[in-house]
C-alpha cells in the first residue's frame, strides 16, 4: 500500500473515531456504521485541512473505498 | 440617494432541546444545542408578525414590504400582501416575496436598496421568515440543525453610502441538494449534506476572495464577517479556510435559522457589543438553490 492511502486511512480513521485496523484500502467505507452524514463531514474536513484544498470534495458523496478517495487528491 | 439599516428585530420560538444518544457527537459537529420550534397552530406569517411589532411605531411609515420565505402559508397569494393587512399598514404600499433560502438575505436587501436608490419607496421592511420544522418529520437527522424564525430589517434613506458592492452566485446543477418535495404524497425537506458541505468548502471562499479581490479589498477592511450560521463544522472550516477569526458564530442556542441567521446575528452581535454604528460588515448568505450573496455594509 502506498504512503498516500497509509495517510488517508489515519486521517479517515481519525476522524470517524475507530482503530485503523478496522479500515483498508478495499474496505467499503459505506458499511461502516460512523460512515454516516456527520462522520463524512468529519473525514471531508480533515482531508481537506491535510491537503490544503486539493481534494475534489465536491465528488465525495461517490466515495466507497479509501482508492476512491485518494483519486480525489489533485 | 442611498439606502442604510436602521433596525433590526427578530422572533424566535422557545427553545426545542432535543434529546439523542449521539447527542455529544451532533453537538460537536453542528454546534447546536437548542433549536426552535414553532407552535403546531404558527406558520411564518405569526413569526414574522412577532417579529414586525418589535419595531412599533417605525411601522407606520412603512412603504414597501419584502417577504423572504420558502415555507410560505399559501402558494398564493403572497406572504407580503397578508402581511401588510396583519399590521394593519396603509394600501400605498409596495409588497414582494422572493423564495431563496439561507442566501435570502443579501437578495432582499439588495431589492430593498435598489427600491430606495430608484426612488420607489423609502422605509422598506425586509422580512425573513422560515418554518421549516413542517417539512421535517422526527425521522429526519436535520431537525438537529434548523429552527423556525423571523426577523424584520428596516431600510431608510440616507445621504451616505452605506451599502455597497454585491456578488452573487448560482449553481443550479445542484438545485436538489436542497429541496421540499413530495414524498408518497407528503412534502419533506431533504439535504444532501456532502454535496452542501462540498459546495461551502470550495465556493464560499472561493467567490469571497475574488469578490475582496474585484473591490480592492481585504478582510483588514471589515470589523467582522457575518456569514450563514450553517453549522459549527461549516463556520470552523470557513475560518480555516478564509484563513481569519472574524467570522461572527452565534448558533448554539439558535440554530439554523436559515435567512434570518445573518440579521439575528448583525442584531445580537450589536447588543454584545462586538460591533458598533458605523463598523464596515462583510455578509455573506448561501445555500439553497445552490446560491451564494455577497454585500459590504455600514451598519
Amino acid at each position: 500500500m502506498n504512503k498516500k492511502k497509509l495517510l488517508i486511512i489515519d486521517i479517515v480513521s481519525k476522524s470517524l473515531n475507530i482503530n485503523n485496523k478496522k479500515i483498508n484500502e478495499k474496505t467499503n467505507l459505506q458499511n461502516l456504521e460512523e460512515w454516516d452524514s456527520l462522520g463524512m463531514l468529519s473525514v471531508m474536513s480533515a482531508l481537506d485541512k491535510k491537503f490544503k484544498g486539493s481534494i475534489n470534495v465536491s465528488s465525495f458523496d461517490k466515495v466507497k473505498t479509501v482508492a476512491d478517495i485518494e483519486k480525489l487528491i489533485k | 440617494m442611498f439606502s442604510k439599516i436602521d433596525s433590526i428585530e427578530y422572533y424566535l420560538p422557545p427553545r426545542n432541546k432535543f434529546f439523542s444518544k449521539h447527542f455529544k457527537k451532533i453537538y460537536e459537529k453542528t454546534g447546536i444545542k437548542n433549536t426552535r420550534i414553532k407552535k403546531l397552530n404558527e406558520d411564518v406569517i405569526d413569526l414574522a408578525y412577532r417579529a414586525c411589532l418589535k419595531l412599533k411605531s417605525k411601522l407606520k411609515k412603512i412603504d414597501a414590504i419584502i417577504f423572504v420565505t420558502q415555507t410560505p402559508r399559501y402558494l398564493l397569494p403572497s406572504c407580503s400582501c397578508i402581511l401588510q393587512n396583519k399590521l394593519n399598514i396603509n394600501h400605498s404600499i409596495y409588497t414582494v416575496d422572493i423564495n431563496m433560502g439561507c442566501s435570502g438575505y443579501i437578495y432582499g436587501l439588495s431589492v430593498a436598496d435598489s427600491l430606495i436608490k430608484n426612488n420607489i419607496a423609502n422605509n422598506i421592511l425586509l422580512v425573513c421568515s422560515d418554518t421549516y420544522s413542517k417539512y421535517i418529520d422526527q425521522e429526519n437527522t436535520n431537525k438537529y440543525i434548523f429552527s423556525d424564525s423571523a426577523s424584520a430589517t428596516l431600510f431608510k434613506k440616507s445621504n451616505k453610502k452605506n451599502i455597497y458592492d454585491y456578488s452573487f452566485f448560482t449553481n443550479g446543477s445542484k438545485y436538489n441538494s436542497i429541496i421540499i418535495k413530495k414524498e408518497k404524497n407528503i412534502e419533506k425537506f431533504s439535504m444532501n449534506g456532502t454535496d452542501v458541505f462540498a459546495f461551502t468548502l470550495e465556493q464560499v471562499p472561493l467567490n469571497i476572495n475574488k469578490y475582496l479581490k474585484k473591490y480592492k479589498r481585504n478582510l483588514n477592511n471589515y470589523k467582522q464577517l457575518f456569514l450563514h450560521q450553517a453549522s459549527n463544522v461549516i463556520l470552523e472550516n470557513l475560518k480555516r479556510k478564509l484563513k481569519t477569526q472574524k467570522i461572527y458564530k452565534d448558533i448554539k442556542d439558535i440554530g439554523n435559522t436559515t435567512s434570518s441567521s445573518i440579521p439575528i446575528s448583525i442584531k445580537n452581535a450589536l447588543k454584545k457589543k462586538i460591533i458598533k454604528k458605523n463598523d464596515n460588515l462583510l455578509l455573506c448568505g448561501f445555500g439553497v438553490g445552490l446560491s451564494i450573496g455577497i454585500v459590504s455594509i455600514k451598519i
